[in-house]
């Protein structure tokens, strides 16, 4: 009882933080909750068989929120129609399927199942509590979100330097499921690499693909506000990510760094691109040396670590690297022996004798063929090629408008996220199920800005607006609009 | 008198207002400037506190062995306490393994066989073989090399009936299977909870005390040293590691740090290291284990002059 006041209290603090920014919106105020408690995946506890944690909380009040402020069946009715819910409910019933056909690790199939059930409700809700909002507004809430997971990594970074513990507050109280109580215990990650910050999450790699998705929006977020010339945002925008950068080399994650650099190329080769077709306005002089500067500060002292960590051959990869090379090929020779529906859900948690909630091979998409088969790789790659498709039909329509800034922000994390699961299993983090309502939120806001007339209506309390004749100076004062209303100060 | 507006505030009150406004403006670049500066701050503090790698212990003449991977046995019975309290399993007539890691493998593992000796007969899928004699009572054994892929395990004499109370056919009790790359052991028994792995490190919780039994057959080493990564639990420990005469003691702090105690006397190819931990273990949060020291990629070294 002791752990649910905690995380009942702690839901009850986020909750008048986010009314406060919000200004009473009940929509935005459900959405902040999402995406801040998304990352804070080591908040939480078992009651039961039933594993309670903060995001479920936000979960159940979004729930709440939308089932007083709208119409319950044309919500359903809208959910049910969004290609990535239909999406991955086929892959979950893949997933329920290789189970009845290859039970061999229940417990963790039926979570795998909950999991992928409880983030389609996820990103259905975020979707349509969005609905009334824009994708500016999401990305806001996101970035907003990584706060408290980087005050976490900062604190763990620097008790130890006053002399006191790197625990985070109350996380002694809440009872791990099991399975997790070292994750709970351990206070930094425990390796060979040394100390890695983890902040609020139970490993650090999956820490810093989430810091690789704030740095992509915060990034988009800053190009956004340079467009409008609004110095307050850029700089608010630009410390955001320098300061999810910093944090995401203190992690010393290599996936994570791999997808972070694939998704910054991304965006340096959008950016450039709108740069000379005039969508987005090119960077002042101070800005550039400003973002030199921190660049510096940040990989000044740490590049000699960095480049000891990403080194082939270098000692302190020799036992992470050996424990990946043989996990893939463990999966790949399941794979090859159970080509039609693998060796079923969790089952290489259960050949390779890993811990309780442990089913991986140090790679997604190696682990969904080994476990679900060439059945269940044909399900991801349906789940990631609409989500894809989605990012590409949204960044084609909003091509020469500012609002590409956040296209190719979103676009890029999710492409950088993806190549961080080849080396990783990251697939189904809470914070994926708010990226891909982002997505969602994006090829709506696309679509709709496709008809300017018809997009001004209703959203952002543009009712009212008069566009002008020329499409992107309406976009752009849209754009203005939206962005005047993002920040919550 | 001080002059008021029409809505009844004083006239200093637009500035007032514009004051808080521009506080309120100021408020969230700044804010995120000293987050940005404290997470750069956090940054470096951090990637300051290493744990050196075992493998890079710089101390010449020293070599190194960490476990690879402990294995599951597959067509064995399921896991069970064995009698010496660590958990194990029964094969019958045949079970299998699969090695991973590096191209070349030795298989350690702690066994005994039912009633009577047994030859147990390990055969990868290509390459050599081995032929190991399993005793009754509990031993380290080590076998290899092993190329990549399913090793079968087949006993020989076959199975029989374990007791009158309990009808399975069994024949070798097989506990704390670990692949190695180097013919030397270093395998945690008695006193020490199940193997667990997070992100691909293999570690063990010590109880109170356990005891860590290295087996390094042809060596020639007269003594040998054992490192392990280690962190206690919730307040600094002080570890007492003995084997015969010899004896070390080493504080284990909260942080993971890589901790070295020995030398050990090598008697035969093998030693048995007692270690106990002080204060002792006690229960954290709802696991029911008590836990003291936390032992990830324990190793066995021998010093290269004496081989």
């Amino acid at each position: 009882m002791e752990a649910l006041a905690i995380l009942f209290g702690i839901e009850a603090v986020l909750l008048a933080i986010a009314y406060r920014l919000s200004r009473g919106d009940w929509r935005r105020i459900a959405l902040y909750l999402l995406a801040a408690t998304a990352p804070l995946e080591v908040y939480r506890t078992v009651i039961g068989k039933v594993d309670i944690s903060l995001f479920r909380l936000s979960l159940l009040i979004a729930l709440a929120v939308l089932a007083t402020a709208a119409d319950p069946r044309a919500t359903l009715r809208r959910f049910t129609r969004l290609p990535l819910v239909r999406a991955y409910s086929v892959f979950a019933g893949v997933v329920a399927l290789a189970l009845i056909v290859h039970p061999i690790n229940p417990f963790l199939a039926e979570r795998q199942l909950a999991q992928i059930i409880i983030g389609v409700v996820a990103l259905g809700v975020v979707a349509e509590l969005a609905r009334t909002q824009s994708i500016a507004r999401v990305a806001v809430a996101i970035v907003l979100g990584a706060i408290l997971p980087i005050l976490a990594a900062i604190w763990q970074g620097l008790a130890p330097e006053i002399g006191a513990s790197e625990a985070l507050p109350l996380l002694n109280k809440l009872p791990a499921a099991v399975g997790l109580e070292i994750t709970r215990q351990a206070l930094s990650s425990f390796g060979t690499i040394g100390a890695r910050a983890k902040g609020t999450f139970g490993d650090p790699n999956h820490f810093g693909v989430y810091l690789g998705f704030v740095v992509c929006l915060s990034l988009a977020l800053t190009f956004v506000a340079a467009q409008r010339r609004n110095r307050v945002e850029q700089i608010s925008y630009g410390a955001m990510a320098a300061a999810a950068s910093a944090t995401l080399v203190a992690t010393f994650s290599r996936s994570a760094w791999v997808g972070t650099v694939v998704a910054i190329a991304l965006i340096v080769a959008g950016v450039t691109r709108a740069w000379h077709t005039k969508a987005l306005r090119p960077p002042t002089k101070r800005l550039a040396v400003v973002a030199a500067l921190v660049t510096l500060a940040i990989s000044a002292g740490l590049a000699p670590r960095v480049i000891e960590r990403v080194a082939p051959g270098s000692k302190i990869n020799v036992v992470s690297d050996r424990s990946h090379a043989s996990t893939v090929r463990f999966a790949w020779h399941q794979f090859v022996s159970h080509p039609v529906l693998g060796i079923g859900p969790g089952g290489l948690g259960i050949k390779l004798h890993l811990a309780p909630r442990t089913s991986g091979a140090h790679s997604t998409y190696l682990t969904v063929a080994g476990e679900l088969g060439t059945v269940g790789l044909l399900a991801l790659f349906l789940v990631i090629a609409i989500t894809l498709g989605l990012l590409a039909r949204a960044y084609r329509r909003l091509r020469g408008t500012p609002l590409v800034a956040l296209a190719l922000g979103l676009g890029a994390a999710y492409v950088g996220y993806l190549a961080s699961n080849v080396t990783y299993d990251i697939f189904f983090d809470d914070f994926h199920w708010i990226m891909l309502g982002a997505v969602t939120v994006l090829a709506v806001d696309a679509a709709s800005i496709r008809h300017p007339t018809e997009a001004e209506s209703g959203r952002d309390g543009l009712a009212g607006f008069d566009p002008v004749t020329n499409g992107a100076r309406s976009l752009a004062a849209r754009l203005s609009h939206i962005a005047r209303n993002a920040w919550p100060v | 008198m001080t002059e008021t507006t029409p809505a009844g505030h004083p006239a200093g009150g637009h500035e007032t207002v514009r004051w808080t406004h521009r506080k309120a403006v100021l408020l969230a670049p700044i804010a995120a400037l000293g987050l940005a500066a404290a997470a750069i701050a956090g940054a470096y503090a951090t990637s300051n506190r290493t744990t050196p790698a075992p493998l890079q212990t710089a101390v010449p003449g020293i070599t190194a062995n960490q476990p690879d991977t402990a294995p599951a046995l597959q067509g064995a019975f399921p896991f069970e306490p064995g009698p010496e309290g660590v958990p194990g399993q029964w094969i019958g007539n045949v079970a299998s393994t699969t090695v991973t890691g590096v191209r070349q493998s030795w298989l350690a593992f702690r066994a005994l066989s039912l009633r009577r000796d047994r030859v147990l007969s390990i055969t990868p899928a290509h390459g050599h073989g081995a032929a190991i004699r399993i005793g009754t009572a509990p031993a380290v054994y080590l076998a290899g090399p092993f190329p990549e892929g399913v090793v079968s395990l087949q006993p020989s004499p076959g199975a029989s009936v374990a007791s009158r109370g309990d009808k399975r056919r069994v024949s070798v009790f097989l506990s704390t299977l670990h692949t190695y790359p180097k013919p030397l052991a270093a395998l945690p028994g008695l006193g020490f909870w199940g193997v667990e792995s997070v992100q691909g490190v293999l570690f063990n919780w010590l109880r109170d005390a356990g005891v860590v039994d290295v087996y390094a057959p042809g060596a020639h080493a007269a003594r040998i040293w054992l490192t392990f990564v280690g962190r206690s639990l919730g307040g600094d420990r002080t570890l007492s590691a003995s084997s015969g005469q010899a004896t070390s003691r080493v504080v284990v702090g909260t942080s993971a740090h890589l901790v070295r105690i020995g030398p050990f006397p090598l008697v035969g190819g093998r030693a048995r290291v007692l270690v106990r931990s002080s204060p002792p273990a006690r229960r954290y949060g709802t696991d029911p284990r008590p836990l003291s020291i936390q032992v990830a990629l324990l190793a066995a070294h021998t010093s290269a002059t004496e081989e």
